[in-house]
Parts: C-alpha cells; sequence; structure tokens
C-alpha cells in the first residue's frame, strides 16, 4: 500500500511539465539515436551527460531515463526497416521483422515492435516499483565492506557481457580503474600517477573518458567507413498501431517480457543477452518455431519485449546497489554521481520521493514510447538521409563543448580525444572497451569503500572475509570470475589438443 | 619447447599486446606516487594512498600474462596442426594490419579535431567551430559547396544557440580581435 501511495505521489511530480518535457525529449531523442545505425544511444547519453549538469539530479534521470527506454527500442526501426540494427540488442529483430518488412508488412512489424516492447517496459517498471524496496530494504544491513563486496561484484560482472574474451575484459576492467585511481587520492592528498603534469592532478574525470570512447570512437569509426550520403532508403508507409496486431502475439510478449525481466536484473547481462535468450527460447516454445527467420511475428515480439524489458529492471541493482548493470546504467550512475547522489539502500529511504518519480517516469516513458516510435518511424526514412559526416561533425562539436564544459578545462578536451583515439584502436582489435568504462566509475568508488572500511575496522584486510554478507558476495564474485575464466581456458585446450591431434 | 619460429609473424604481432601492457603496467609502478618516503612515512605500514593503484597495475600485469599465455598456447597448437599438414592450407589468422586500424583519413580527422580543441581558445568556439565544420564537411567526401556553406553556417548558430543561448555554457569568445569579433556577433545574434 505504502508504495502505491509513493507511486502515486511520484507520477504527480513526474506529469510535471518540465519533467515530462524533458522525458519526452529524452524519448525521442533516444528512439532517433537508436534507430540511427552507427549512433547508439549510448552515445546519445555519453553526449546528454554534460547537459544534465544544468537539471537536478531527479530531471537528470527522467531524461536519461526516457533516452534509455526509447534508445534500446529505437535500434528496431532500422533491424525491421533497412535490415541494419540500430543497436547490438537490435539484432534479433532484423530476423524475422526485415522478412516482414521484404513481404510489405513493414507497417505490421512496427506495430508489434513497438506494442511488444511498451509491454517488456511497462512490466519491467513495475518489476522495479515493486521489487526495487525490499531489496534496498535487505541491502540496509550493509556496511562499508558490504558496499566494498558489492561494488566488486558490479566491476566483474561486467565479463558476462565479453564472454568471449574473458582475460582480455578483465584486464580491460583493470586498465580502467588504473585510470580512475589518476590524480590527488581523497584521503591523504597525495598525487598518484600524475607524471608533474598538473591537468592530471584533478584527476581524469569519467565523463570525459565516456565521450571520447563511445562518441568520438563512432565519429572516428564513421569516418574509416567512408559512408558519405545516405545510408539506405528506408520506404515505410506507417499506419497507427492496431491493438489486433499486438493481440496476435500477447503470448510471446509475456514471455519476452518475464525473460527480460529476469535477465536484465543480472549486472552485465543488458539488453543484447535479454533478447537473443528470448529468440531462442521463443523458438523452442513457439508452434511456428521452425519457420522463424521467414518473418514470424511471434519471432519479432519476444526480443523486442525482452530488450525493453531489460530497462527497468536493469536499474533495480543500479538503485539498491548502485551496481552498473551496462553502459547505459553506467551513465546513469554517474549523473547520479555527478549530482552528489550516492546511490544504494539509504536513497530509498532519504530520497523516496526522487526514487519513485523515477519509477513512474520510466513507466510513462514506455508508455509515451508508443507515441515516439510512430512518429520517429514515420520520419525515419527522412532521418536516414542526414549524410554520417553531417552527424559525425555535430557529435564532434557536441562531445568538445561537453567534455569542455566538465571542468571548463581544455585539458579535458584532450584527454577526450585522448581516449577516442585509444577507443578506436580497441574497437578495431576487438579490445572491449565497457569494462574499461566500468573501471574508471567504479574504481575510485570501490577504493573509497575498500580504505573508509579498513579505517574503520583497524585496517583489517579480514573484514570482507569476516562479515557473513561481504564474505558471501566476494564468494560469489569469485564464482562469476572462474566460472567465465575457468571454461574459457578448458573450452580453448580442448580446441587446441583437438586440433593437434 | 614451444618453437616461437613456427608460429605466424602476425601472431607474434597479435603478442605484442599483452606484452607491452605488461612492460606498461611494471613501468608505471615506478610513477604512482612522486615522494614514496614521505608517503611511507604518512601512513606507518596502513594502506596508504599509492596502495590501490599499485595493486591495480598488478591487476593489469596478472590479466595481460593470461592472455598472453592464452595466445601463446593457440599459436603452438596452431604451429603444430601446420607442421602436420602437408598441404599447407590452414586458414590464416585474420589479424588487423596497422593500415587497417590507423588510416590517412581517420589520422587527418583526429588532427583536426584537436586543432579544433586548441583554436577554441584563440578564436573562440563560434569562429572556430565555423571552421571545423567547412574543413571537416570536406574532409567528408561533400564536394558541393554551397551546402557545405549552409550547413557549416546553420550548424555553427544552431550550436551558438544550445551552447550559448540555452545552455549558458562559458565558451571561450577567444582572444584579441577575435574576442571582439565574438562579442559582436552574440550580439548581433541576441544570445548575449
Amino acid at each position: 500500500m505504502e508504495t502505491l501511495i509513493n507511486l502515486s505521489n511520484g507520477m504527480l511530480t513526474a506529469v510535471d511539465p518540465f519533467n515530462l518535457g524533458i522525458m519526452l525529449i529524452g524519448l525521442t531523442v533516444g528512439v532517433v539515436a537508436g534507430a540511427l545505425p552507427g549512433i547508439s544511444f549510448v552515445n546519445a547519453m555519453a553526449i546528454a551527460l554534460p547537459f544534465t549538469y544544468m537539471m537536478t539530479p531527479l530531471s537528470s534521470m527522467v531524461f536519461l531515463g526516457g533516452i534509455y527506454a526509447g534508445g534500446v527500442f529505437g535500434g528496431s526501426i532500422s533491424s525491421i526497416l533497412i535490415n541494419i540494427p540500430g543497436t547490438p540488442a537490435s539484432l534479433p529483430s532484423c530476423w524475422d521483422g526485415f522478412p516482414m518488412t521484404k513481404r510489405g508488412e513493414s507497417s505490421r512489424a512496427l506495430t508489434i515492435a513497438i506494442s511488444a516492447s511498451a509491454t517488456g517496459g511497462v512490466a519491467s517498471a513495475l518489476l522495479l516499483t515493486f521489487g526495487a524496496p525490499p531489496f534496498a530494504q535487505f541491502a540496509l544491513a550493509f556496511g562499508q565492506p558490504e558496499f566494498f563486496a558489492a561494488t566488486v561484484l558490479g566491476l566483474v560482472s561486467i565479463i558476462a557481457i565479453a564472454k568471449a574474451a574473458p582475460w582480455v575484459s578483465l584486464l580491460s576492467l583493470f586498465i580502467g580503474i588504473v585510470v580512475g585511481s589518476v590524480g590527488i587520492d581523497p584521503l591523504y592528498g597525495v598525487p598518484r600517477l600524475t607524471f608533474g603534469i598538473p591537468g592530471l592532478q584533478s584527476g581524469i574525470n569519467f565523463v570525459v573518458v565516456m565521450i571520447g570512447l563511445f562518441a568520438f570512437c563512432e565519429v572516428l569509426e564513421m569516418l574509416a567507413k567512408s559512408t558519405h550520403g545516405s545510408v539506405k532508403d528506408g520506404k515505410a508507409r506507417f499506419k497507427l498501431p492496431s491493438f489486433r496486431d499486438f493481440w496476435s502475439v500477447k503470448g510471446s510478449a509475456a514471455r519476452g517480457a518475464g525473460i527480460g525481466c529476469l535477465i536484465g536484473m543480472v549486472p552485465g547481462a543488458g539488453a543484447t543477452v535479454g533478447a537473443v535468450v528470448a529468440y531462442g527460447i521463443e523458438k523452442q516454445v513457439s508452434s511456428d518455431g521452425a519457420k522463424f527467420g521467414t518473418g514470424v511475428a511471434a519471432g519479432l515480439a519476444a526480443p523486442e519485449a525482452a530488450k525493453n524489458a531489460t530497462t527497468g529492471a536493469a536499474m533495480i541493482p543500479l538503485l539498491t546497489l548502485g551496481i552498473p548493470g551496462s553502459a547505459a546504467t553506467a551513465i546513469m550512475l554517474a549523473a547520479l554521481v555527478l549530482h552528489g547522489v550516492t546511490p544504494g539502500p539509504l536513497l530509498f529511504a532519504t530520497q523516496t520521493d526522487m526514487v519513485y518519480t523515477i519509477f513512474a517516469s520510466l513507466l510513462l516513458a514506455n508508455v509515451f514510447m508508443i507515441g515516439a516510435g510512430v512518429l520517429v518511424a514515420r520520419g525515419f526514412s527522412s532521418l536516414l538521409k542526414v549524410p554520417p559526416t553531417v552527424l559525425g561533425a555535430f557529435i564532434v562539436v557536441m562531445s568538445v563543448v561537453g567534455a569542455y564544459g566538465v571542468r571548463n578545462n581544455l585539458f579535458d578536451v584532450y584527454v577526450c580525444l585522448f581516449f577516442g583515439i585509444v577507443g578506436y584502436v580497441m574497437k578495431r582489435v576487438n579490445f572491449p572497451t565497457a569494462p574499461l568504462v566500468l573501471g574508471v566509475i567504479l574504481g575510485p568508488l570501490a577504493e573509497r569503500y575498500f580504505l573508509t572500511s579498513l579505517a574503520n575496522y583497524d585496517n583489517d584486510i579480514g573484514i570482507f572475509v569476516s562479515r557473513p554478507i561481504s564474505a558471501s558476495i566476494l564468494a560469489f564474485a569469485l564464482v562469476f570470475v572462474m566460472w567465465s575464466l575457468i571454461p574459457d581456458a578448458i573450452r580453448k585446450t580442448r580446441r587446441g589438443l583437438r586440433q593437434a591431434a | 619447447m614451444i618453437d616461437l619460429y613456427r608460429m605466424q609473424r602476425e601472431k607474434l604481432v597479435g603478442m605484442l599486446a599483452p606484452v607491452l601492457f605488461i612492460a606498461g603496467a611494471i613501468l608505471l609502478t615506478g610513477f604512482v606516487d612522486e615522494n614514496p618516503e614521505r608517503t611511507a612515512e604518512m601512513t606507518r605500514g596502513t594502506f596508504g594512498p599509492t596502495a590501490w593503484p599499485s595493486y591495480m597495475l598488478y591487476g593489469v600485469i596478472f590479466f595481460a600474462v593470461g592472455w598472453l599465455l592464452q595466445d601463446v598456447l593457440t599459436a603452438y597448437w596452431k604451429a603444430r596442426v601446420a607442421r602436420k599438414d602437408v598441404a599447407g592450407k590452414t586458414e590464416a589468422t585474420a589479424q588487423p594490419r596497422v593500415s587497417d586500424v590507423l588510416e590517412v583519413r581517420v589520422l587527418i580527422a583526429i588532427g583536426v579535431i584537436a586543432a579544433y580543441g586548441y583554436l577554441i581558445p584563440l578564436i573562440g568556439f563560434a569562429f572556430a567551430t565555423l571552421l571545423f565544420f567547412l574543413i571537416w564537411f570536406v574532409l567528408g567526401g561533400i564536394r558541393k559547396p554551397r551546402l557545405i556553406g549552409i550547413v557549416s553556417v546553420a550548424g555553427t548558430l544552431f550550436m551558438l544557440y544550445l551552447f550559448v543561448k540555452l545552455a549558458a555554457m562559458p565558451l571561450s569568445r577567444g582572444e584579441g580581435v577575435f574576442g571582439e569579433w565574438t562579442v559582436a556577433l552574440y550580439q548581433f545574434l541576441k544570445v548575449f
């Protein structure tokens, strides 16, 4: 009952004209960014991050939440219409969505995608609303060692994204943590890894790193592909979503939403894993499973519902423990930290209004997404005519200003450019960037929890394993690392032995 | 013993990456603290400010070694397979070449972005952005002068309204005469 009262209060704040306005702007930006191949919504979130400086913490979360919800869906528009996934999570939408377009059913495919995505999104927002508070209640028992353990779990969970190369992912993560530790340390005031460069004394800001790795890197990649002129001409005649189309795939959408909610809660899993798993399960469950890949509505609805269902679910570990499960939620964590808000169980007790307004906004964003999706799908062919060179130029200017605006410091622009080059090279040689970003964001947090834990418990390093919750979380993190590293090593050894034999 | 000569040259080049990470991390451990004696005195045997970055650098070394070992073992098995293959028709591993990674166009783009960042405090955000747009569009392969001109001017105006008028960001107006021109432009556009 208390949750419902809080939610209704949150809803009242969410429909405040300013909050509603920026949520709708965020939603549209997200859908457009997601729909344009090459400009992912994560890039849009990274570019939008500096704009949140002038907002309240609540407004910034509402704005970024809008981009997140809209962006996860947006990628499906290009998947369905031109067979180019706007985001990695939209890949399964190509498999059955594009064949439907080829059959002249693009309008029906988009209707199914929008309504299934909205269903998944609303389901996960409800899960977030009713599931997060009890979890936060449990997390109130956490002290500094438990938070350190939870942050470590958040850090290592990133290897779940790149299970194919766990060693490299962990290496990338540790590099990120080292980057995050550059500058004067907060407890003793000792400069670390600064090489006497004054600009490094205040540290390397994670926003600058993110803009460099995501936005600059994407522009360089765009330029390397030399794609000036339109990508492809999407010829979509779009009608309003019909209830009949949605009703025909209600079972698939419900299953997809359930799978997405479950997978979304696992840090590191994310929308891509959710969509692919939902597609695979739906293929097994559906009576039309054998026809999947030829334009089956159920094959489109399930992954669509699943990927949007991961959005709200991924915010449960983010808001209750401060563990971001994906690059997008890492940016949301960055926004909270920038505004001096520390996510965790205390957030639910001290800033209840803000938390429930975020929940309500996410609910509304998923409902309004239907309208934004319809609008963007209608104007999609015009959007694709914008040459990537022009888009790239605007991204560069916004990124430069964004990096400069972090501390009104030109040094940050060069740091940003440096990470853009690093990110570009990393992308070209398939070296994962997401763990590095997570390391830069969570590394300083982990260090703070580590040092304050030791300070509170007489420098006893054993404190992390002598407290039951902290020990359990650390054990879980260790199992997680082993679970990723050992099977990978065994698989590679077996393959090598097989080849040698 | 691992026969390194049997390994493909590309694979060896690929293995340079973890080796460089190991060497870099070892080198960095010496630069964590500028004054280790003072820090040691300050912390007196407890976990000091340099402990965390040092442990993380050890982590970099550990995982880079793991990566290297994995690559060496994989290459060793591939070399054994290649030796057994009489026809020698084993598939070559597709390793990215340096020319694939750093194209001339990308290098020029990096230079243009760096120059843009350098010029902002000198000639001001407005003129630097206009200049950047013009050069970038030519670099991007757009060959219609009128289109380049219109989009550059419109784009610069949009950015000025967005960042100067709406976001009220203290962006550089430039030095000397550029500062005066920027102020005049802002007054003309009523963004100031």
